[in-house]
């Protein structure tokens, strides 16, 4: 879980945008067995693309809070 | 029959599942806009709309002079609606027993956010025929 929110930060230091407006956050990911396939700043939130045993994911955060506003499988069969 | 998808960006999931928590815990509505492709739909827009439903945390009414100045803004465009969609705060995104009574329109998508500003919200998407019921259909990212 650790390393998972760890990643979270390091891809945003990587992404050359702003993060959110204050210049800073942090948040921790539940996710477990899942990887990182990219993240993005929308606005106040964060989108990331998880990978895992269960098939894609996107996961939409808050930026300010680090609350998990909602999770959407992507690609999966309905 | 092959598998149809609805083709939707993140950032438009991201604004869908926003309205979903500012909402909370009354539920939120609004209309997709978008064009049919090729093995389904691609989602190019979403309206959020005031829900006028007497009890809004049970039931959602989407403002029809919305719809109505929505429908005439598409005129002459590529785009048109192509669906609806709402949260059930506290509930699951499946289609409700209203959901059921209220669809009546064929081949039109239904976009349902279930959860809760604490757990966060689940988007699954439908496709309603007469013929079929509620159908779920798989999301795409857009390509």
């Amino acid at each position: 879980m650790l390393g998972v929110g760890a990643l979270v930060a390091a891809a945003f230091m990587t992404s050359g945008r702003p993060a959110a407006p204050s210049g800073s956050y942090s948040a921790t990911l539940a996710a477990p067995s899942e990887r990182i396939d990219s993240a993005a700043i929308d606005g106040n939130r964060i989108l990331l693309r998880l990978s895992g045993p269960n098939g894609e994911e996107l996961v939409v955060m808050d930026a300010g809070s680090g609350r998990v506003i909602g999770r959407i499988a992507i690609n999966a069969k309905p | 029959m092959s598998e149809r998808a609805l083709h939707l960006s993140d950032e438009l999931a991201a604004q869908l599942l926003g309205a979903a928590a500012r909402a909370f815990p009354l539920e939120c509505c609004g209309l997709i806009e978008g064009i049919r492709i090729k093995g389904g739909w691609r989602a190019t827009a979403l309206h959020e709309a005031p829900n006028l439903a007497e009890d809004p945390a049970r039931r959602f009414l989407i403002d029809p002079q919305r719809q109505f100045d929505l429908m005439r803004a598409l005129r002459g465009r590529e785009t048109r609606i192509i669906g609806c969609f709402h949260s059930h705060p506290e509930g699951p995104a499946l289609p409700s027993a209203t959901d059921r009574a209220q669809a009546l329109e064929d081949d039109f998508l239904w976009l349902i956010a279930g959860g809760s500003d604490e757990s966060g919200f689940t988007l699954k998407a439908y496709v309603f025929t007469a013929e079929s019921g509620f159908v779920p259909i798989a999301l795409r990212e857009e390509s």
